[in-house]
């Protein structure tokens, strides 16, 4: 009985993980606000369009990409640096190769309620983004 | 701020200057006997000199506006610049979080595009035309 129970446990342990790793493969993040923060004058909010953002990209966590489409232009694809699944959360950074300024960004996804916590540093401020992400099948 | 984006962000290159209307230059020139042949010629080279000068060339918003396609922001401009350079100029941005951006690198962009405006001005008073932006 104690053995069969193990094997159970086993087997269910296998599938919970199989499920898991299915899901982390990529996600869907919507972003819902920037912010802009600034020495003196502090936080504000701006648009997607100011920040140059899509309202949708695609974390794509098998190949380490970001990817976005916004409406009208082709997709873009980011490299993503570092990559790391701590228990449920999905951690990430990386950098922009933008001229004069670069930028690096990380993001942290709970996998669990699919909320995104991101933010970009540049030389001159930095964005702090709030959104939600969905696992892709 | 928007106000200030709008205004130097009000498009088309100097090549884009004998069609009226919402395709207007944004550089206005007028020098007395001039033909339009002659006129077209000299904002070619002024607009091949400013760019030249300031590393900032525009004239793929030119080209989108005679396709209809709206530039009347700053950012609109950016995302067609962003086209014209297969997305593969680092300027206009990478994707997701790579490419975010904020107030100062839109200042910056504005920037750009003045200074262009500006060289093409400077050329175009060379050549004998009275200019207005």
């Amino acid at each position: 009985m104690r053995a069969l129970i193990s094997m159970l446990s086993l087997s269910l342990t296998v599938l919970v993980a199989n499920a898991a790793l299915a899901a982390e493969k990529s996600y869907l993040c919507a972003i819902h606000d920037v912010y802009e923060c600034v020495d003196v004058t502090g936080c504000n909010r701006i648009s997607l369009e100011t920040a140059n953002l899509a309202a949708v990209m695609v974390l794509d966590v098998e190949n380490k990409k970001l990817k976005s489409a916004p409406i009208g232009q082709e997709a873009k694809v980011a490299d993503i640096d570092n990559l790391t699944i701590a228990d449920k959360f999905i951690l990430l950074h990386g950098l922009g190769q933008n001229t004069p300024t670069p930028r690096s960004f990380s993001a942290i996804i709970d996998t669990e309620t699919g909320k995104l916590s991101a933010g970009v540093s540049t030389p001159d401020a930095s964005l702090a983004l709030t959104g939600k992400c969905t696992a892709q099948p | 701020m928007l106000s200030q984006i709008c205004r130097y962000a009000m498009v088309v290159g100097l090549v884009g200057t004998l069609i009226p209307s919402v395709h207007a230059a944004a550089l206005m020139a007028y020098k007395e006997g001039v033909s339009p042949d002659q006129e077209k010629a000299d904002r070619t080279a002024c607009h091949e000199w400013a760019v030249e000068q300031t590393g900032f060339d525009p004239s793929a918003v030119f080209q989108a506006q005679q396709a209809g396609i709206d530039t009347q922001t700053i950012l609109k401009v950016a995302g067609q610049l962003d086209a014209a350079a297969g997305y593969s100029d680092p300027r206009w941005g990478a994707g997701g979080l790579a490419g975010a951006r904020g107030t100062a690198d839109v200042r910056r962009l504005n920037d750009l595009y003045f200074s262009y405006l500006a060289a093409g001005k400077l050329c175009l008073q060379g050549r004998g035309y009275t200019v207005a932006q």
